[in-house]
């Protein structure tokens, strides 16, 4: 045959070409196996050899601040059974059911299908109790072995539920800082080798290789849990008091952005998780916004400040109302402010003065600033669930804008808030809020130390020593003087919020102190309380003070300004139910001024609520009204001097009867006034035409 | 002469096969230690001894020229045939097939010789004709081939069948043939492929069926491509080490020391295990075809050319099999898979292809 040579030659080197691109694809092939699908299937190698029950490691526990447990984990037993070796299935099944109180045939159904599928091991049940692992160990069964595993305890219950979280089945995190900071916590499992062949029969000579499991490391918190606990007592009492439907509160270190203290009440027992309403899960202090009020109005102000668009002696004129693009804003205090200057407007959280400030202030600057505290955007906070907050630059026109700075048309979350808060307490520089410290070992030598450099200076140094001033004076002479703690210099902001369902209010009072050298920042929320007078400063504020002065005096934080003199110092006392006349007396008496608003002849609710400590010659708004109030007891009115008519109207209208003798002006009374009674009690009264004096 | 022959003995090709050999006991060894509780190395001796028996058939058929083959071509071919028909009628059966002829001690598999005949048979046969240009040249071949594929396929043994079938394509295509037969072979075989299918035997069916999805039956008919792929995968780049593959011995892997020994390879020597293999493997390959580019003859070149197509369409079905891009077919890996009649048949290919080597220069004597 004739082939020219270079014919063959051209067509051996295709040929050779040829197989070397297949021999690259054929690489390429092996590499693909082996580095993309890699890893996929080294597990599912491991999986099939180490079918048997891998050994859980301890997850690591979780303390407080100062080493005290929140979460820890003890070791119980796990049924296993290995399908292969069980002998007699339809026994093992019934025996074993009886025990652990599961269905046998669901349980025999479940041992054949293991069994046909070869399977390794199979869970019978997880976490038994000491005596359900007793009575099977007595059963002597073949096949059916114990596993330890870890469950989680939570001695404290609900305490700090919220930020623990809880963990699921397998000791995984599924909430709070146990979801977080699960890489620490759970540990590496151990387990042992070589025991199944591709049948699942333990090999005779299997190298029973122990792989001891790695225990988690521990979790230090910067929760304090005295702190906790007094914050959970105070806010649940509040909660009970004010029927509120909930409540939250933030204690922060404003220098560290430590959260000490962090609780959402109704809230959950993480050891019972399951039992609880998904609702109840909710970290509301960092997953909820709401609109914050007039706590939001120190960004408002601090905004101008810095802008130096006001300062603290400029003057301003509070008509009660401001008009903007044709809306009428109005104060929330009736009649308007009048003449006043800037830390006045603070002092009285008067709406149309901010709104002035925020026009002045212009919106891009003002965003500035809201975007510098960090509204808008999520704090960071080492939990899970934070939310954003809601505010949109592009829908904010003029309205929004006035409206924004007293707080409403804003929605913040309740630890954007507090961080803001925290700010201004540390010099204006915005700490990161935390609730991680370290990590441990389990002989408590630190492993790893979580440290947060400051996120940034938001205002000015001299700003925030002003905005501190004006806050503190917030507290001494303002609407925030609830807040107020004898020898310690607090500055505190209150706010109210309406919500969009009329007569609801979120009623919040954020502060920190001491002023000159701040500890704590702390941020009470009460959601919907009931009841008349509803201001951020009556419900929440005495929440806050009491919070604050436990916290102070449990971390040895010095009073440093001396005890105002008695006399200067006056407490309001309960004037509710009673006569008008006789209320203003008593506060005329007591040096303190009445204001009377409403009509009637009862005192049915007062601002300051009774034990509150004011500075003599404060004023006390009393309201009254004609309607029969159905508070119980009722204190009796002195009717000394009155008519028969003004008398019974006064006795009528605080729900008693009264029984007339005599007429004329009244002169003697049973029982005598001051006397607490029942609802319906009838008061006798002795009344005569020549006074007896 | 010797000394001048034996100046030109391409002895890359005898390190790469000494070289491949070795890698082929220590993992032959690995794949069986399982096996045989307390550990034994006979299979792994036994692939030695073939290789000691295969060293000795290459020695003597260096010795002869391979001219001397040529002119035996047709008693080969006869022999080849009544091998063949034997088998079908006296031979032994395994895995479902009849593929295997008792003789002393051994048992043999006419199939692998029926490649080393058609490389001496056929090159013989193209050597003689005049062109490849119509379907009429092609007619001879078919004729020659025919009888062959068909008892082998009749075995049944598929793998072989598309061996044989490869190589014939190689030999063609060195030999010339227009790319317009080409092409019009290729296409009418992709046609013809249905028709192909109601041939099939049912097993055969399924093999392709579970090629296409191995996780249709993950523990029936698919578990031989996942577990190799399991067990590749798994080796990363250094691999697991030696006799350390847990895939390989804890017996997930199927037929593991003959037909997925690529498989323990890439669990225990990982990817770089795998890149000396192929480095081997191309050594193997480029100096045969250097030995096709400078033979004295076409006789030379053909048969040389019958070899390579050979080793490389194993290579590339078997690795490819190992790996799930090809159907699983019972196709050894050359000088890797354990099994005596395929090694032997391997050292004898390699004694021909260094045989016309050392013959490339005209005979000056």
């Amino acid at each position: 045959m004739t082939v020219p040579q270079i014919v063959i030659k051209r067509r051996l080197v295709i040929l050779l070409l040829f197989s070397l691109v297949l021999s690259f694809a054929l690489l390429g092939r092996v590499f693909w196996i082996q580095f993309v699908q890699g890893e996929e299937l080294k597990n599912r190698a491991l999986g099939q050899w180490t079918s048997d029950v891998p050994i859980e490691p301890k997850r690591g526990d979780i303390c407080d601040r100062n080493n005290n447990p929140l979460a820890i984990s003890a070791t119980v037993d796990t049924v296993v059974a290995s399908p292969p070796d069980i002998e007699d299935i339809e026994k093992t099944a019934a025996l074993l059911s009886d025990v652990l109180d599961i269905d046998p045939k669901k349980l025999e159904k479940t041992l054949i299908e293991a069994k046909t599928e070869k399977k390794g091991a199979i869970y019978i049940k997880r976490k038994i109790t000491d005596e359900e692992s007793e009575a099977i160990r007595n059963l002597n069964l073949r096949g059916i072995y114990f596993t330890k595993e870890n469950k989680r305890f939570y001695p404290e219950r609900n305490l700090c539920s919220h930020v623990l979280g809880f963990t699921g089945i397998d000791s995984q995190g599924l909430d709070g800082v146990e979801l977080i900071y699960e890489k620490y916590l759970k540990g590496n499992p151990g387990r042992i080798v070589s025991e199944k062949d591709a049948l699942s029969r333990k090999l005779p000579y299997g190298i029973d290789k122990y792989v001891p499991p790695e225990d988690g490391l521990n979790l230090v918190l910067t929760i304090d849990k005295i702190i906790q606990h007094i914050a959970e007592r105070e806010l649940e009492k509040a909660l009970a008091e004010h029927k509120a439907k909930r409540g939250t509160i933030i204690v922060m270190d404003p220098k560290s952005g430590e959260i000490l203290a962090m609780t959402n009440k109704p809230d959950y027992d993480p050891n019972i998780y399951s039992e609880f309403s998904q609702q109840l899960w909710r970290n509301v202090a960092i997953s909820d916004a709401y609109e914050p009020g007039s706590t939001f109005k120190i960004v408002t102000a601090s905004a101008a400040l810095e802008e130096g668009v006001v300062h603290l002696e400029d003057k301003f004129y509070d008509p009660g109302y401001i008009m903007v693009s044709g809306v009428r804003i109005g104060c929330w205090y009736h009649g308007g402010h009048g003449s006043q200057t800037f830390i006045q407007i603070v002092e009285n959280s008067c709406n149309p003065g901010f709104v002035d400030v925020a026009m002045k202030l212009g919106k891009d600057r003002f965003m500035k600033y809201i975007k510098g505290f960090g509204f808008g955007e999520t704090t960071g906070i080492d939990l899970p669930g934070e939310a954003r907050g809601l505010i949109d630059p592009s829908k904010v026109g003029p309205v929004e804008l006035a409206t924004i700075s007293f707080g409403q048309g804003i929605s913040v979350t309740p630890i954007q808030l507090i961080s803001a808060f925290a700010t201004v307490a540390n010099d204006g520089k915005m700490v990161q809020p935390h609730v991680a410290k370290a990590v441990t070992d389990k002989d408590g030598k630190i492993v790893q130390e979580f440290s947060f450099e400051p996120l940034r200076q938001v205002i000015s140094y001299d700003t925030a020593q002003e905005m501190k001033m004006i806050l503190e004076s917030v507290v001494t002479n303002g609407t925030g003087g609830k807040g107020k703690i004898e020898g310690y210099r607090v500055g505190g902001k209150t706010g109210t919020a309406e919500k969009y369902s009329p007569g609801k209010y979120v009623v919040s009072y954020a502060g920190f102190a001491p002023c000159d050298d701040p500890k704590l920042a702390i941020l009470v929320i009460i959601d919907e309380p009931s009841g008349g007078l509803i201001y951020g400063g009556t419900i929440a504020g005495p929440v806050f003070q009491k919070v604050m002065a436990d916290s102070l005096n449990y971390l040895g934080v010095k009073p440093k300004i001396p005890q105002v003199e008695d006399s200067e110092n006056v407490e309001v006392p309960d004037l509710r139910n009673l006569f008008i006349e006789d209320a203003k007396k008593i506060l005329i008496q007591k040096g303190l001024s009445p204001r009377v608003e409403g009509e009637g002849y009862v005192v049915t609710e007062q601002v300051p609520l009774p034990g509150v400590e004011v500075k003599k010659d404060s004023t006390v708004i009393l309201k009254v009204s004609d309607s029969r109030t159905n508070k119980d007891p009722v204190t009796i009115p002195d009717l000394k001097g009155r008519t028969v008519k003004e008398a019974t109207d006064i006795i009528n209208a605080i729900g008693l009867n009264i029984e007339i003798a005599g007429s004329g002006y009244a002169v003697k009374q049973n029982p005598l006034p001051g006397i607490g009674v029942s609802l319906g009690t009838t008061v006798k009264v002795e009344f005569s035409q020549t006074p007896n004096m | 002469m010797d000394r001048k022959l034996l100046k030109n003995i391409e002895y890359p090709i005898l390190i790469a096969i000494i070289l491949l050999t070795i890698i082929s006991v220590l993992m032959i060894s690995s794949a069986t230690h399982a096996m045989s509780s307390g550990g034994s190395f006979n299979t792994a001796r036994n692939q030695l001894i073939w290789f000691c028996i295969g060293l000795v058939a290459m020695v003597f058929v260096i010795s002869i020229d391979y001219h001397s083959f040529a002119n035996w071509a047709n008693i080969i071919y006869i022999v080849n045939l009544l091998l063949l028909i034997f088998v079908l009628f006296i031979g032994e059966e395994g895995g479902g097939a009849q593929r295997w002829l008792d003789i002393g001690p051994f048992r043999l598999q006419p199939s692998e010789f029926a490649k080393l005949a058609v490389v001496i048979t056929l090159a013989r046969h193209l050597e003689k004709k005049k062109s490849l240009n119509s379907v009429q040249d092609l007619f001879s071949v078919g004729l020659h081939m025919i009888p062959i594929m068909l008892l082998i396929a009749k075995q049944p043994d598929l793998g072989t069948s598309l061996v044989l079938l490869a190589m014939v394509f190689g030999m063609l295509f060195i030999a010339g043939l227009s790319y317009k037969l080409l092409a019009g072979i290729i296409t009418a075989g992709l046609f013809s492929l249905p028709i192909l299918w109601f041939f099939l035997k049912p097993y055969q069916k399924d093999r392709i069926l579970v090629f296409i999805n191995p996780y249709l039956d993950p523990l029936g008919k698919g578990y031989h491509v996942i577990q190799s792929k399991i067990a590749i995968g798994s080796g990363k780049i250094f691999g697991k080490g030696l006799y350390q593959g847990t895939q390989n011995q804890l017996n997930f892997l199927p037929v593991k020391h003959t037909d997925f020994i690529f498989a323990v390879l890439g669990e225990e020597l990982g990817f770089i295990g795998g890149i000396i293999l192929f480095i081997l493997y191309f050594i193997l390959l480029y100096y045969s075809l250097r030995v096709a580019f400078k033979a004295r003859d076409l006789l030379g070149t053909y048969m040389v050319v019958g070899v390579v197509s050979m080793w490389a369409f194993q290579i590339l079905i078997n690795i490819g099999m190992n790996m799930g891009i090809m159907p699983v077919t019972g196709i050894p890996l050359p000088f890797m898979s354990y099994g005596g009649s395929s090694f032997l048949m391997n050292m004898i290919a390699a004694g021909l292809v260094i045989n016309v080597g050392m013959r490339r220069q005209k005979i000056l004597f």
